[in-house]
């Protein structure tokens, strides 16, 4: 009775409430953070003298209009293209960039393949099933091969997620710079995929009660989502407590990157410096005068100036 | 705050897709369970709890069993009880099919694969009539 009410009902409820809370906190500090100047990153050729023709990478790539920039923010968002720059710099055995953009790869194949995971997870938050869910699932399960049927993107999510971990441990240079937050970010997603697998090919759970539970949950009929909690096996709650673990981590963590991608002052920013002025919100207020104020203010020697034809001599 | 509108925009965006299931479930008004038809027989092959789970594998096990083995009797290991290895015992109790396969998966938004090629009561009785 208690393990169903704490694993089932109370950390999903906290998990949920310190993630919603945190994210929002965190989105609301950065707002708050002055940019004091024009950062953006610029890989093409800036807006400049006609006959220094700009082609559409050039467009993207230093945006001068508020239009570029939103594109170039839907390229990075949707196709990560500045990972698509990723290369390497080696000294020996001849100076030379060297292509890494597989890294771009693992990277796309575990975003995507999260967000199909997700999307497919619908069926278990809403009732009834809605239609382009059901669809995507279908369409991408390999029937015929297993009873329940492989869905693919779930199976992609750990491939992609171990090639992503396995670059940080045998890496010298990945491995130098990584921290124990980004292990930890790896292993739990890592850890909450095979359980997510498992669950689905061998360990079977009793589904009907996993989604009258979490209709109870969505619907806050506490009473019986406690009651309920208690019938599921326990393969569902060492899924949903690391999830909920993620969820709670995810505000104090790298992971807030799906918010501050759309804060990036590189990114977001159009380089148009020489077209409009960029007022740094630290300068202290100047309060100008009118000339009429500054007349009254030097009446005497302005006037004596004139007097003079505006001939000012040096006082010997 | 910087750009306000648009990070007003992005926190109720953010907030509405977060908590698009609470809206969803309250808005279509669904019983959180589907009422299935009631079986016939006193109980089913195995203990009911472990069917509800496992039915699929006890399926494809007696698909094994009986289309690549040749054996055509399953012991049930709860009851003791013999059943035919086939998908026609499952109907001699469970007597409809979108009372009861169909209403559970099209709850749980999981695919049937059986009728594909298998037939189902009311497919037969549409049949005959």
């Amino acid at each position: 009775m208690i393990g169903g009410a704490v694993f089932g009902v109370v950390i999903p409820y906290v998990a949920i409430a310190v993630f919603i809370v945190g994210v929002i906190y965190k989105i609301i500090g950065w707002a708050n953070s002055a940019v004091p100047l024009k950062i953006p990153t610029t890989c093409g050729q800036q807006y400049t003298l006609p006959f220094l023709r700009r082609n559409i990478y050039d467009r993207f790539d230093c945006p001068q209009t508020m239009w570029e920039t939103v594109g170039r923010m839907f390229f990075e968002i949707f196709f990560f293209r500045s990972l698509f720059r990723n290369t390497r710099f080696y000294y020996a055995p001849q100076m030379k960039y060297k292509d890494a953009r597989w890294l771009w790869l693992f990277g796309i194949a575990f975003h995507y393949s999260l967000l199909l995971v997700l999307i497919d997870h619908l069926r278990f938050f809403m009732n009834p099933v809605p239609w382009f869910s059901s669809k995507l699932t279908d369409g991408l399960s390999l029937t015929g091969v297993f009873v329940p049927t492989l869905y693919l993107p779930g199976l992609l999510i750990v491939v992609a997620l171990a090639l992503l971990w396995a670059r940080r441990l045998f890496f010298g240079k990945e491995r130098t710079i990584s921290l124990p937050s980004d292990h930890f970010v790896l292993i739990l997603l890592l850890a909450i995929t095979i359980s997510g697998n498992l669950m689905r090919y061998f360990y079977k759970v009793d589904l009907e009660g996993v989604k009258e539970l979490i209709l109870c949950l969505s619907t806050f009929n506490v009473a019986r989502a406690v009651s309920i909690a208690d019938t599921i096996g326990p393969v569902l709650y060492i899924h949903l407590t690391l999830v909920s673990i993620l969820l709670a981590y995810f505000p104090f963590s790298k992971l807030m990157h799906s918010a501050g991608v759309f804060f990036s002052p590189t990114r977001n920013m159009p380089n148009d410096n020489r077209v409009h002025i960029h007022i740094n919100p630290w300068n202290p207020e100047v309060k100008g005068i009118t000339y009429e104020q500054y007349y009254e203010m030097y009446k005497d020697q302005l006037d004596e100036i004139a007097e003079n034809g505006y001939k000012v001599k040096p006082e010997v | 705050m910087y750009s306000t509108k648009y990070v007003i925009a992005a926190i109720i965006i953010f907030l509405a897709i977060v908590t698009s299931p609470v809206w969803y479930d309250m808005a279509s008004g669904e019983p959180i369970h589907p009422k299935l038809a009631k079986p016939t027989g006193a109980h089913c092959v195995e203990n009911t709890e472990w069917m509800k789970a496992h039915h699929m594998l006890l399926l494809k096990d007696w698909r094994t069993m009986h289309v690549r083995e040749g054996k055509v009797l399953y012991t049930s290991q709860t009851y003791g009880d013999v059943y035919n290895a086939s998908i026609e015992e499952c109907f001699k109790c469970h007597r409809s099919e979108t009372n009861f396969c169909e209403k559970c998966h099209d709850y749980m938004g999981a695919k049937i694969e059986c009728f594909e090629c298998h037939t189902y009561p009311e497919l037969v009785e549409e049949y005959n009539k």
